[in-house]
């Protein structure tokens, strides 16, 4: 897969962590003792085991009154069982397990592992998760129904101080106001050729430190999530390039001129 | 369910069908002058499993093995029940059959049980059969205060 | 006699690991709820939460047959449902639990009646019935509510007024 053309490209962007990542119905049968069975699938790559509270399922949807504040209301008790990360020896690549979901990341590290592009990140996704696939399918009878997609582009910009808000983001024009703090978010309803709403593209900026407190930067997170137009992988994967499209033009879009040439962007 | 769809032959046109209904499954209803207590349509819905159907009772085994229907379908602690005929059901396209309930861990044998189900698979009935199914009932065990529609 | 035992099994099947309540596994038991709000919006959340809990541990074969209690998927987009179309002017819908663990919100009022069957996420058949006309609309919905937002709010319309004006 060749990155597009018309996407903004830079030789050393802010991106500190990418997530491409599936949701699907339940698998019918499944406990923690088929957990080996899973990790086995990926033990080579990913050696590292940590276990993690199960995620509760995520759908956009659209029209109302209300606008979506995101997943407010959980039915039933706490979930029982683990979301498992499994992760390479560099701990830059995670693979992320529960019962319904199979999502990816690539992190930023103190290593030098360059950043191995969206293209080399989805054909490892679109292996791992075909892996899956068929390991359910053969142990459970199950066939994936992926009902849901993300891909998430993380982005930390390191700053002297917030007022600088205004040098990075075309959004903002605080002026002279000193800034002790900023969050931001705010939904764009993305929708297909038929003029039907699938996804959102939501985008988050907040003012952050280092754990040390001595060091600020901006984070800036635009997350592309809704439901692909068919339940398989292929449709997932086609919904994350679309996504990804829709990422990288937007995050050109909203920082600026002189942002761009100090990430080196190439045109 | 582990019956495939079928009609019965034994089921003839004049049997009676019987329908239990939950409490569960009753709607209050502020159209009309007055607010009142009725069945909700959805009572005549089949499974969203496509070859599922809608769960009944066949009254013709009951009495066949003397059984008292009534007592039967409401039983421990079921309110009411409703029934059709094995015409009026095939007259909204739907076919009916034995699905005798047995062996299921979780639930006691119900040698009486059948299936209502459309002639080609499906998540629902149509608007127009859960209509007809809801227009053709007739009490079989009245819960008092409650209209049939 | 027909006996039932009473085995809840709520919506363990969809979460594989959950612990059914009938599992005495430690003498120190505390209530669970099974609705759990984070950041409750809508007042027809609030007035359900009830009713919620009730039907996603209603036990196998509630139904006098093999029903099933309303699946956690179920009702969780039936949440988000009721969250998005809340009108607090009117009245929360009404719940009817089917026997294959998925849910009905119904509303019958103001000479409507508008029943929406939720058979699972992004899966929502819904239909409407206008009793002064006698027409009927069906939709199919995945993710867009727009228009069952539309028949919600003609729900508070006052349609009766509306027609002894016109001469109706």
């Amino acid at each position: 897969m060749q990155r597009p053309d018309h996407l903004p490209d830079f030789s050393n962007p802010p991106l500190d962590e990418v997530v491409l990542g599936v949701q699907f119905a339940p698998v019918p049968g499944y406990t923690s003792v088929h957990s080996l069975k899973v990790w086995e699938l990926f033990q080579n790559e990913f050696p590292k085991i940590q276990e993690h509270p199960v995620l509760e399922p995520q759908f956009e949807t659209f029209g109302g009154a209300n606008v979506q504040a995101g997943p407010t209301i959980h039915v039933g008790a706490p979930p029982a069982g683990s979301r498992l990360w499994f992760l390479s020896d560099d701990e830059n690549h995670l693979v992320q397990f529960q019962p319904s979901r199979f999502t990816t990341n690539w992190r930023r590290q103190a290593n030098p592992q360059p950043y191995p592009r969206f293209e080399g990140l989805s054909e490892a996704f679109e292996n791992n998760i075909s892996k899956l696939a068929q390991h359910l399918a053969s142990e459970f009878s199950y066939d994936m129904e992926i009902n849901q997609a993300e891909v998430t582009y993380v982005n930390i910009i390191p700053v002297e101080e917030f007022s600088e808000a205004g040098d990075w983001f075309e959004l903002w024009n605080g002026g002279e106001i000193e800034i002790e703090g900023l969050s931001t978010s705010f939904n764009e309803v993305i929708r297909g050729e038929d003029g039907k709403p699938f996804a959102r593209l939501n985008h988050r900026i907040q003012s952050v430190f280092t754990v040390d407190g001595k060091n600020k930067a901006f984070s800036l997170s635009l997350s592309f999530k809704g439901k692909p137009h068919g339940s398989d992988v292929s449709s997932a994967m086609d919904f994350l390039k679309f996504g990804r499209d829709a990422i990288v033009t937007r995050f050109g879009k909203i920082t600026t001129e002189k942002a761009h040439q100090h990430w080196g962007r190439t045109e | 369910m582990s019956v495939e769809p079928y009609d019965e032959e034994e089921i003839i046109e004049g049997d009676t069908i019987i329908r239990r209904v939950p409490l569960q499954q009753l709607v209050w209803d502020s159209n009309g002058d007055e607010r009142r207590q009725r069945i909700s349509k959805g009572l005549n819905s089949k499974s969203s499993r496509p070859k599922d159907g809608m769960s009944v009772d066949i009254e013709a085994l009951m009495v066949n093995d003397n059984v008292d229907p009534t007592e039967y379908v409401t039983t421990p602690v079921f309110h009411g029940a409703v029934s059709f005929s094995a015409a009026e059901i095939r007259a909204l396209d739907l076919m009916v059959g034995y699905d005798p309930i047995k062996d299921d861990s979780d639930l006691p044998d119900n040698p009486y049980h059948g299936e209502v189900w459309k002639k080609t698979e499906a998540k629902r009935f149509s608007g127009a059969q859960q209509k007809g199914l809801r227009d053709a009932a007739r009490w079989y065990v009245e819960i008092e205060g409650v209209e049939l529609k | 006699m027909n006996v039932q035992t009473q085995i809840s099994t709520a919506y363990q099947d969809e979460i594989p690991n959950y612990r059914s309540e009938d599992d005495f596994i430690t003498t120190i038991t505390t209530a669970r709820p099974q609705v759990r709000v984070m950041n409750p919006n809508s007042s027809w959340f609030k007035e359900l939460e009830g009713r919620f809990n009730e039907l996603t541990s209603l036990p196998r074969g509630w139904d006098g047959y093999n029903g099933i209690p309303v699946s956690f998927s179920c009702a969780l987009f039936a949440g988000n449902l009721i969250e998005r179309l809340c009108v607090n002017s009117l009245p929360a819908p009404q719940l009817v639990p089917m026997s294959d663990g998925t849910i009905r919100l119904e509303w019958h009022m103001n000479q409507f009646d508008i029943e929406v069957d939720v058979l699972g996420i992004y899966d929502v058949f819904a239909c409407r019935t206008d009793l002064l006309s006698d027409e009927e609309d069906e939709i199919e919905v995945q993710m867009d509510f727009t228009e069952l937002s539309n028949w919600i709010s003609e729900l508070a319309t006052d349609r009766i007024g509306a027609l002894a004006q016109v001469g109706g």
